[in-house]
């Protein structure tokens, strides 16, 4: 072959033994100038250590080595680098206490005719800031200590150190995986380029669309021995794995393949993935400030709201007192002015009664004075009605009792009281409340229920200044009670209620007996010490 | 702004100038204790003259313990050469200027010899050296056995351990040494032109320097100290022989060490030897001329001992080993390796030298003496690994 006669490197036979493990065994093929070398095989197959027989890190055990045409019988790293042959090895190897700079350069150090080290090292700094450049790294890093960098940067150190100088042989074992994919692609753009500059590369990698898309050759390694060395052209990654393999069973291959192929998509997806768990992380932190905000003004709206309607039940509780003012007012009115007149007239007339001996006349006379009677009575009955008059000067207990008897009597139902005598007197606003309450609950019954019993109790509990119990053995409400409908068909007692509660800042309990009947319950806080009697 | 880098700069350099601050603390200690006699002219020029031959082999001894290894054969190896120097002049007749670099040149070969089992064999340093300390110990009786202690009667030669540099006379300020003044002065001015032009190529390629205002204090704090210890020497007798070859030997360690290549080389097979031999540096090579240079210093520093006695004596040597080594620790030299400076165990020799220098003079029991110093010493290593560990 023609190209033997300018290979830059022939081996031919080499083998390495450790101990009774043999490493690698008669491997042989040679290289140009310029060609690119694939070096595949599984875990194991030797190819780390035809690495480091390459470059000087072990000898081997038989074989020969001939680099640009001599005898290559290099001991050391240092014999191997003096002929231009530089390696990086699978995981490297760098001083922790030492900056990047002087990683990057060590044994392989500008030298210059200068007695003091700043003008050698202000070159060597600004390579180094260069090579950092070339890999998309911080020139700051230059400076650096290798101690604190991640497992990226320090592959990146460690190829900086096999390319700041110009080499002849590039030997690259396994240096891509540590690299994130876009320097990936740059170190296969720079491999490219040192190929065109006659400089030879051998590479191991696992990821086989990379080896397809540097190299010209691929040399396969199966435990240790060479099994093939093809024209990347020539082949397929399928043919590959095959040889690695060292079968070619479709249930082996198959997944292997598989693995190898998508090796190279999943670790692209891989960082598109964490690219975009960056992006969220982003955009949740802003959704979630965003969110904070909106929350905020919710607050706002919500006090706002709040507040309104704190004003509305307070505006509630004065109509509502207002309303009672009025009621007693024309209470007062209808008392003091309009019954008394109707009395008095009462009077003049009987006294015209007894003047007039006309017996016809008389009876007239007699009739109306029954009939304004009869008004009066109405009205003193509008008066109570507008006014409860017992309960401003006996209180709430006793305008209840009043109101139950007179209840009773004009419906026929059976009422059970219960009033706790330690009750004591409540502020005026509520205890007409309560007394409207219990006349509406009373009325709601008399209208709807049929019941014919009637259980109405009021306690005084630890926690609420008053609790109303009223309950019936009517035929109750469809359960669950539901207030608007009850106030699309005009039913607003309850509704009536529950408003008033809601004013004192009360609480009403619904329910439906399981018998029948409906009982509700309301407590009334405290809000205010009581006035004992 | 200013005290920010301050502190920067001792949080960054602590282990550095941790040993400058326990030799002031130490100084000052003495100091009081003697009334003034410990800091006077006449001391310190002794206490040097004394930490001579010390501090060459801690020089030495640094970088052996920074490629991480030992050796324990340079306190007789130093006491045999001082030895075959006397002889050399006394019985062969050799004149000093042949004899000298003689010393050196088997001195190194002697640490070559040594180097060998260690670099080529892979021979704990350790043993290498212990096999050493005992041949050439014997070597020592045999040479002496004849004679007993020899006198050496070469005044150029025993001018090295108990000479002064000359001095001239300009007429004004009697009792004080002028050429000393003069040399300090030259140091002063040196040092500050040189550090200022360095930090300007510094700054030329865009490196990171000092703040500008401890760059000045830093020039500020290391004239004065020149400035002090200047002062000093030069109201006794001025600068001995022995200090002289003591800066000469520590000066070209230190650029070496700084400004060579061999020197990062150096460092990197005490930081990482496996990475120093894949990146192409030749651990064996260094270990080689490590070892050398340890020899060659040995040889110096027996030939300072014998000057100094002005006679070989057949116990010259005893224990200078362990000396040195526990001056470079307190220096700062890192049992791990790969860290360590010569001016360091230069100062870690003086410390040591100061501590017995001082205590002599409070009339200290030699069995305290010993206590202290090991306390020093174990005090100094915890300190050094107390402050790699906060480190980085």
């Amino acid at each position: 072959m023609s190209a033997d006669t300018k290979a830059l490197l022939r081996v031919d036979g080499l083998s390495r033994d450790f101990g009774t493990v043999r490493a690698l065994r008669d491997v042989t093929f040679s290289l140009r100038p310029g060609e690119v070398l694939g070096v595949v095989g599984q875990r194991g197959a030797g190819k780390s250590t035809l690495f480091q027989l390459l470059s000087g890190v072990h000898t081997r055990s038989s074989g020969v080595i001939t680099f640009d045409g001599q005898p290559a019988t290099f001991q050391t790293v240092s014999e191997a680098e003096s002929l231009g042959i530089v390696a990086v090895h699978q995981t490297p190897r760098l001083f922790d206490h030492m900056n990047v700079m002087h990683n990057v350069f060590m044994g392989r150090e500008i030298r210059a005719k200068d007695l003091f080290r700043f003008n050698r090292e202000g070159r060597m700094l600004e390579a180094t800031r260069d090579l950092l450049e070339a890999f998309d790294m911080p020139t700051e890093l230059a400076e650096n200590t290798v101690g604190g960098l991640s497992d990226e940067e320090r592959q990146i150190v460690a190829l900086a150190h096999a390319l700041c100088r110009p080499c002849r042989l590039l030997l690259l074992d396994d240096a891509l995986e540590a690299l994130s994919f876009a320097r990936q692609e740059l170190l296969l753009e720079r491999i490219k380029a040192l190929s065109d500059q006659q400089v030879a590369v051998i590479l191991s990698g696992d990821d086989l669309k990379q080896v397809f898309s540097v190299t010209h050759r691929i040399l396969i390694l199966y435990q240790g021995r060479q099994v093939a060395l093809r024209r990347t052209d020539d082949t397929t990654p399928r043919d590959i794995v095959e040889l690695m393999v060292g079968s070619n069973r479709q249930g082996r291959i198959t997944p292997v393949i598989w693995a190898y192929e998508n090796y190279h998509e999943a670790q692209k997806q891989t960082e598109d993935l964490r690219q975009t768990q960056r992006e969220l992380k982003q955009s949740l932190e802003e959704k979630n400030s965003l969110n904070q905000r909106l929350i905020q003004r919710l607050e706002n709206q919500v006090q706002a709201l709040d507040q309104l309607n704190l004003a509305l039940q307070e505006a509630g509780r004065r109509v509502m007192e207002e309303r009672e003012a009025e009621r007693k007012a024309l209470a007062r009115e209808l008392h003091d002015q309009i019954i008394q007149d109707l009395l008095s007239y009462t009077y003049q007339l009987e006294e015209a009664e007894s003047r007039i001996e006309d017996g016809e006349q008389r009876q007239e006379i007699t009739r109306i004075r029954d009939s304004i009677r009869g008004v009066v009575g109405s009205l003193r009955q509008v008066c109570s009605d507008l006014r409860p008059p017992t309960i401003d000067n006996h209180g709430l207990p006793a305008a209840i009792r009043s109101l139950v008897s007179k209840w009773t009597k004009q419906t026929g139902i059976l009422v059970e009281l219960a009033i706790d005598p330690e009750l004591g007197r409540l502020p005026e606003p509520i205890e007409l409340s309560v007394f409207r309450i219990v006349q509406e609950g009373l009325h709601n019954v008399q209208k709807h229920a049929q019941a014919s019993q009637v259980t109405l109790r009021l306690r005084r509990t630890p926690k609420a200044s008053l609790r109303v119990y009223l309950a019936d053995d009517g035929h109750g409400l469809d359960s669950p009670v539901d207030l608007a409908a009850l106030a699309e068909n005009n039913h607003f007692g309850l509704i009536g209620i529950s408003e008033r509660v809601s004013l004192m800042d009360g609480t009403l309990d619904f329910s439906v007996h399981p018998g029948g009947g409906l009982e509700f319950e309301i407590e009334v806080p405290s809000p205010y010490p009581s006035i004992r009697n | 702004m200013f005290l920010k880098n301050l502190q920067k700069l001792l949080k960054d350099n602590i282990r550095e100038y941790g040993m400058f601050i326990a030799l002031f603390v130490i100084m000052a200690i003495f100091t009081v204790t003697t009334d003034g006699i410990f800091i006077s002219s006449r001391n310190i020029s002794n206490l040097l003259n004394q930490t001579g031959y010390i501090a060459v082999l801690a020089v030495g001894m640094t970088l052996v313990i920074v490629i991480r290894h030992i050796d324990l054969s340079v306190g007789f190896l130093a006491g045999f050469l001082g030895a075959v120097a006397a002889i050399a002049m006394g019985f062969w007749g050799l004149p000093v200027y042949v004899v000298i670099p003689m010393i050196l040149a088997l001195g190194f070969i002697a640490g070559l010899v040594t180097a060998y089992p260690v670099a080529q064999l892979g021979i704990p340093s350790f043993v290498a050296s212990l096999a050493g300390w005992l041949i050439y110990r014997g070597l020592l009786l045999l040479v002496t056995a004849a004679t007993g202690t020899i006198i050496i009667q070469n005044d150029v030669f025993n001018a090295m351990g108990n000479g002064y540099i000359p001095d001239i006379n300009l007429g004004i300020l009697p009792g004080v040494h002028k050429v000393t003044l003069l040399l300090g002065l030259a140091a002063i001015v040196l040092s500050i032109i040189s550090s200022i032009s360095s930090r300007k190529k510094q700054q030329a390629y865009d490196f990171e320097v000092l703040p500008y205002d401890m760059f000045i204090l830093k020039l500020v704090f290391t004239s004065v100290l020149v400035g002090l210890i200047t002062w000093v020497l030069a109201g006794y007798n001025g600068l001995s022989w022995t200090v002289v070859v003591v800066l000469f030997v520590v000066g070209i360690y230190h650029f070496i060490t700084t400004q060579t290549v061999l020197g990062r080389h150096i460092y990197a097979i005490g930081g990482n030897p496996e990475a120093a031999e894949l990146s192409g540096v030749s651990v064996k090579r260094l270990t080689f001329i490590v070892f050398g240079s340890m020899g060659m210093l040995s040889g110096l520093s027996g030939m300072l001992f014998a000057s100094r006695l002005q006679s070989a004596t057949t116990q010259a040597g005893t224990l200078f080993e362990l000396d040195a080594i526990a001056a470079a620790y307190i220096g700062g030299v890192s049992a791990a390796g790969g860290v360590g400076k010569v001016t360091g165990s230069l100062v870690g020799a003086i410390v040591y030298m100061s501590l017995t220098s001082g205590m002599n003079l409070m009339n200290v029991d030699i069995a305290y003496q010993y206590v202290v110093r090991g306390a020093v010493l174990a005090a100094a290593v915890i300190f050094d690994v107390a402050t790699r560990r906060t480190g980085k």
